[in-house]
């Protein structure tokens, strides 16, 4: 599920107070989304992106300063019992929480109001793709196998208890950390690429696998989508 | 130029659309007359098997299985990042019977990177049950179904890429016993097959990342029961007494390879080919069970010894993993020496270092002469009695 994506990188070791993650521009261009046919080319308008992903100690400022989206007052509606499961506390992050690491376990909503509170709002998914096409030197890296090596490698992994900081995450082309390897994020319209509960069935799968010029090898993109199916 | 910032979030985020399923599933549904009564079922980590069902009449299952991402050994040095249904691969056994009413529930642990589903070939319709079972991370879902149809059946995770999460071990079989059960036997285990695609090749150490274009290009470096190599020899070996019958419940999880599967200095007695109930074919050597597929298989042990389970694709046995072994102790006269001894002599499971260093000190002790076995010297004993 596409639900889940990454989040935006800061330059700063220190925890910065909420607002103040650097951003880059990212200028934008043409793309094609993973699962679509060959020659659906979107246009992407440019935008700012944070440099890395919002963290524990930015949204405990959130919290702190809107009592409504803590733990135990937030409405049942716009997040359910995971939510800030891993905080020790309302207000208290804890040891599974360290204050720079990603701030995890957040609902759409919940992310959602967060940025509005900064002026901010989540990416379009066609964006956080755009952004996320890149590797460390070139800023589309799909048809670099290594590339999809290095993504698929993280789901081999185990999830480590504890996060490390964000801003330690290396950097892409882009100068943004973590978009690969280390949360999922919230992007704005996450529904719009969902796939139902059997994705077999919905034939996009089988022919995005085997585009032209593609032989049978999926694109990096197409994998790294179907696996967030 | 818009501002643009993302938030993150990961595991066990809330997905409005999940929440709404699992309320709908918990919608009462009204049960023909004949589903008498309501129990768990019993699930069963792999060699074992959940007991004969005996009930004479169809009754309400539930079913909870979770799944877990979790770190595992799949060779001596080498680990790998296991997808399992319960912690375990393959995945729980699960056992019902013909007609029950099953209410499952799928539970996604809250580390899992991935969301989950299940599709068990032996439910018809919806995807086996993958198009109402999609669980986000941290997240549950229930839905139900009524076993039609009797017989051997895997199950099997079928979110995309479905050949990553299959060769990652997401798999396992469902036994739904037909009216009236099995013939009893002495003993009844569960071996599933499975092909695994690692970056190092076989034997290289330490945690090892699936491969994607090897699993495309059906490259396996390991091919193995139960989820590692040596998971069912050694002291995990499967026992049996002489002169006891023996039903092993076999799957294949593939993905991609089918199994030759045969015992080594064994011919099974029976086997209810592809897993079904109508065609029992008898005296088997060898019998094919494809990928997504299943046999059972019987027999009874007559020869005291040790029975090795391989696929008979031999490279698989000896150089990838498709190994197992049934130890069978014997009961009865045996003559030592010129003397005769009547007593029971259970299967041991001793590695070939134990038994050496055991024989060894035998020779070393007491008043007998010295010497030295070896492991490798064991080993050849081992082979040596098993083509007896």
């Amino acid at each position: 599920m596409n639900a889940f994506l990454t989040g935006l990188l800061a330059l700063l070791s220190v925890v910065p107070l909420a607002g103040e993650v650097a951003m880059v521009r990212i200028d934008g261009g043409p793309y094609t989304r993973p699962l679509e046919k060959a020659g659906q080319v979107r246009q992407v308008a440019p935008f700012e992106l944070d440099v890395r992903q919002v963290t524990n100690a930015e949204f405990l400022a959130f919290v702190t300063a809107r009592p409504e989206w803590r733990r135990s007052q937030v409405n049942p509606l716009f997040a359910d019992a995971g939510y800030l499961r891993h905080w020790a506390g309302d207000t208290e992050l804890g040891p599974l929480a360290p204050p720079d690491a990603p701030v995890t376990n957040v609902s759409w909503f919940a992310a959602r109001a967060y940025l509005k509170s900064l002026g901010k709002r989540l990416p379009s998914l066609d964006e956080w793709e755009f952004a996320a096409r890149a590797d460390a030197r070139q800023a589309d890296a799909t048809k670099d196998p290594e590339f999809r090596k290095q993504i698929l490698a993280w789901y081999s992994t185990p999830t480590p208890a504890v996060l490390p900081a964000a801003a330690t995450m290396p950097a892409n082309f882009h100068g943004v950390r973590g978009l690969h390897g280390l949360v999922w994020e919230w992007p704005r319209d996450f529904v719009a690429s969902m796939s139902g509960g059997e994705s077999r069935s919905d034939g996009t799968l089988l022919h995005k696998w085997t585009e032209p010029g593609q032989g049978a090898e999926p694109s990096v993109e197409a994998v790294r989508k179907a696996v967030s199916k | 130029m818009k501002k643009t910032a993302i938030l993150l979030s990961l595991l066990g985020a809330l997905i409005p659309c999940h929440a709404a399923s699992e309320v709908k599933a918990e919608a009462a549904i009204k049960l023909p007359p004949e589903i008498r009564g309501e129990e768990i079922a019993v699930l069963t980590d792999p060699p074992n098997v959940p007991p004969p069902i005996k009930r004479k009449y169809p009754t309400k299952v539930i079913v909870k299985l979770e799944v877990i991402e979790k770190t595992m050994r799949m060779s001596d040095g080498v680990d790998y990042n296991f997808w399992t249904f319960g912690g375990c691969v393959p995945g729980k056994f699960i056992r019902i019977r013909q007609g029950d009413f099953v209410e499952f529930h799928l539970m996604n642990h809250p580390t899992s990177k991935m969301p989950h589903n299940i599709d068990l070939h032996s439910v018809t319709g919806q995807g086996g049950g993958a198009a109402a079972s999609f669980t986000a991370p941290g997240h549950s879902s229930t839905f139900s179904f009524r076993v039609l149809n009797p017989g051997l059946y895997i199950y099997h995770c079928a979110v995309a890429p479905v050949g990553m999460h299959v060769a990652n071990g997401m798999y396992g079989l469902i036994y739904v016993e037909p009216e009236g059960g099995l013939k009893k036997v002495d003993r009844e285990y569960y071996v599933v097959q499975g092909d695994f695609y690692t970056k190092g090749r076989n034997g290289e150490q330490g945690l090892q990342p699936f491969d994607m274009e090897k699993a495309i290009d059906e490259r396996p470096d390991y091919v193995v029961f139960n989820g590692s190599v040596g998971a069912i020899t050694g002291d995990k070996s499967m026992v049996a007494n002489k002169g006891e019958t023996v039903r092993v419940f076999f799957g294949n999880g593939g993905p991609n390879l089918s199994s030759s599967c045969h015992v080594i200095g064994e011919i099974f007695d029976k086997v209810y080919v592809e897993g079904g109930t109508k065609t029992i074919n008898e005296n088997v050597q060898t019998t094919m069970v494809p990928a997504g597929g299943s046999a059972i298989l019987e027999f009874k042990c007559e020869a005291p010894g040790t029975l090795i389970l391989v696929d008979h694709a031999l490279t698989r046995a000896f150089n990838k993993g498709a190994i197992g072994t049934i130890l069978h102790g014997q009961t009865g006269e045996v003559t030592v020496n010129g003397n005769t001894y009547n007593s029971v002599m259970p299967a041991l499971a001793l590695h070939d270092e134990d038994v050496a260093n055991v024989m060894t000190f035998v020779l070393n002790s007491w008043d007998n002469q010295g010497g030295e076995v070896k492991p490798a010297d064991v080993a050849k004993v081992r082979a040596a009695t098993v083509k007896k």
